[in-house]
């Protein structure tokens, strides 16, 4: 068996201790990938666009999304990057503590690959480290 | 006389021009408690009282020449006076009868009494009603307008008799409204407009207020005549945008309180942890007990977030009802209690199983059962459990030999956040806020009972049998 395809991961989280535990949490759990954190939707498109004056990110990659950050919002993030004809394909996450029905809905429109509740995957996010182990071994990123 | 005159339904009486009496029937001698030889030759005056005969061509003209029949129905209405002197309403139709020896009078009368007294019935029902009542021709002339309608509108009576119905509505609907009203004339029946969408009335003054308006074609009535009774829904508009507000507010809060407070909260969690990771074996005896409760107090900040949450979810009622019986529920609830084995538990149950929202009336049982253990101050106790039906009511009564609650606290342990155990972890006093809330939700109420300086408690909770209909008016 071939060993997995290696990805990186770009977190997008206004809050830095929420994105340190995803961090924290998939080392713990050996899941092992270059992490790259944006605390905002805007920056996380400069990131993706490779226009950012210190972050780059390498490809393979996808997104661990939160939705309620301030200036650019996940939704917000999501419409410009479906409208962006080179990160369209982008496979996103998102990553909340909200269980609201119709952030689900709104998210899943903008063709997310999944919404996941922290409060689903915890403690110390070893469900979300579990899943993307698999994923990682399973699926081809674009 | 011929029998038919005799025995007419209605008073017949034949004068001379001048109006003396040459005969009179049966009917008319009960109407007015006379005998036929009294009235005989009698002036026909003598039927209508005092102040009515002088200067008053009352049953007929003078002049025999100039005489105009008059019908019943189209006749006049007067006043008549009996024997005994006792007055009542009549109707008076007269006709001329020639003969053989001149022209004779016929004069119909009909005891009125009944039809006035439901025409002064009608007028009060009309008058009198908390509702616009405006009667409308088929062409939407308007012919009748009650005191409500008067006021509701700010026009007078005058001022809306004849003119038609179109003033009532804001300008920009008038033109539509025609194209109803002639629908309305080729399909008449019971309608109620406005119910479910907003429908506007305009006032003299041209300001707008919106209206609930229901439709009545008057059968029977040839001409087509509409009654519509309007109501004035400004007070419950405002009480539904009001409320449609505050639930909005409501929504609001539940996410700033499910995203806001919990994910800083969740923060604060994962630093103490990593902090704790950090120190290892490090950590000092103190350091390491204060870690310990930091921890403690951000589970129970959560919990009370989460209580919060359900308390604001616990204002709404749930609509999934099911058949509950209430012995099967309350052995449920104290199947999965944790309770220490030296408690005693009576259960007497005489209610029939009812069909109402399962979830909320469990919640708030365990709630109540689950405070009177935790309460309780001793090792041994004894927790009775009463179910029974009272009228449109299951009354559910939960007693215990706890201490009680003195009389001071008896309000305030219904208010969220209130608790009266000391330093407990186990709860964040939220669970009796809640319980009333849910069950002031489904209909019912909470009551407590508990005698200052007397141990025991007892909560009844009153739970509604049978559910409203909920009508979509």
């Amino acid at each position: 068996m071939t060993s997995a395809q290696p990805f990186s991961i770009l977190l997008v989280d206004d809050d830095d201790v929420a994105a340190e535990a995803v961090v924290r949490g998939l080392a713990k759990n050996a899941l092992h990938c270059p992490i790259c954190i944006a605390d905002d939707g805007s920056v996380a498109l400069q990131i993706l666009r490779g226009t950012h004056p210190t972050s780059r990110i390498a490809r393979p990659f996808l997104v661990l999304l939160d939705l309620n950050m301030p200036r650019m919002n996940g939704f917000e993030f999501l419409r410009e990057l479906r409208m962006d004809k080179d990160l369209r394909s982008t496979v996103v996450f998102v990553l909340t503590t909200s269980g609201s029905d119709a952030e689900r809905a709104r998210a899943y429109e903008e063709n997310i690959a999944g919404y996941i509740m922290k409060s689903a995957v915890g403690p110390q996010l070893s469900g979300l480290a579990r899943f993307l182990t698999e994923y990682r071994a399973a699926i081809m990123l674009p | 006389m011929p029998q038919v005159v005799e025995f007419a339904p209605s008073g017949v009486a034949l004068t001379m021009v001048d109006g003396r009496i040459l005969l009179v029937n049966a009917e008319l001698e009960r109407m007015f408690g006379y005998s036929r030889a009294d009235l005989l030759d009698r002036p026909i005056e003598t039927l209508v009282p005092e102040r009515f005969r002088s200067g008053h061509a009352l049953f007929r003209d003078g002049n025999a020449n100039d005489f105009k029949p008059c019908a019943m129905g189209a006749g006049r209405e007067l006043v008549g006076t009996r024997a005994n002197g006792s007055e009542f309403p009549i109707e008076v139709g007269i006709n001329a009868l020639q003969t053989p020896n001149g022209v004779l009078i016929v004069e119909t009368i009909v005891d009125i009494t009944v039809r006035k007294r439901l025409e002064r019935i009608f007028q009060r029902i009309v008058e009198a009603a908390p509702c616009g009542m405006i009667i409308v021709e088929p062409k939407g002339r308007i012919v009748l307008v009650n005191p409500q309608t008067e006021m509701m509108f700010g026009y007078s009576r005058a001022e809306l008799i004849g003119t038609s119905l179109e003033v009532l509505l804001p300008e920009r609907f008038r033109a539509g409204h025609e194209a109803h009203r002639k629908d309305f004339e080729h399909a008449p029946s019971i309608r109620h407009v406005g119910g479910d969408r907003d429908l506007t009335a305009r006032r003299k003054d041209g300001t707008e207020f919106p209206v609930e308006i229901s439709l009545n074609p008057v059968l029977g009535e040839e001409d087509g005549l509409v009654l519509a009774v309007v109501n004035d829904v400004t007070r419950r508009y405002t009480m539904q945008l009001a409320l449609r507000q505050a639930n909005s507010n409501l929504e609001e809060f539940t996410y700033a309180a499910s995203h806001d407070l919990k994910s800083p909260l969740r923060g604060i969690a994962d630093l103490v942890d990593w902090i704790g990771e950090d120190l290892g074996g490090a950590a000092s005896p103190e350091v390491a007990k204060n870690l310990g409760r930091v921890s403690d107090r951000i589970q129970r900040l959560d919990r009370v977030i989460d209580d919060l949450l359900a308390y604001a979810h616990a204002g709404i009622a749930h609509t999934d009802a099911v058949a509950v019986d209430p012995r099967g529920l309350i052995a449920a609830v104290f199947e999965i209690l944790p309770r220490p084995a030296a408690f005693r538990i009576s259960v007497q149950i005489d209610a029939k199983p009812f069909v109402t929202n399962k979830a909320p009336l469990e919640s708030v049982l365990r709630n109540l059962i689950d405070n009177a253990v935790k309460h309780h101050d001793r090792p041994t106790g004894h927790i009775v459990v009463r179910v029974e039906d009272v009228g449109r009511y299951c009354v559910f009564t939960i007693s215990d030999d706890g201490p009680g609650i003195p009389a001071g606290a008896q309000e305030r342990v219904f208010r969220i956040f209130q608790t009266l155990a000391q330093g407990t972890q186990q709860h964040s006093g939220i669970g009796l806020a809640l319980s009333k809330r849910l069950v002031e939700a489904h209909g019912g109420w909470l009551k407590l009972e508990s005698v200052s300086g007397v141990r025991g408690t007892a909560f009844h909770v009153w739970w509604p049998r049978f559910q409203w209909r909920k009508t979509n008016d």
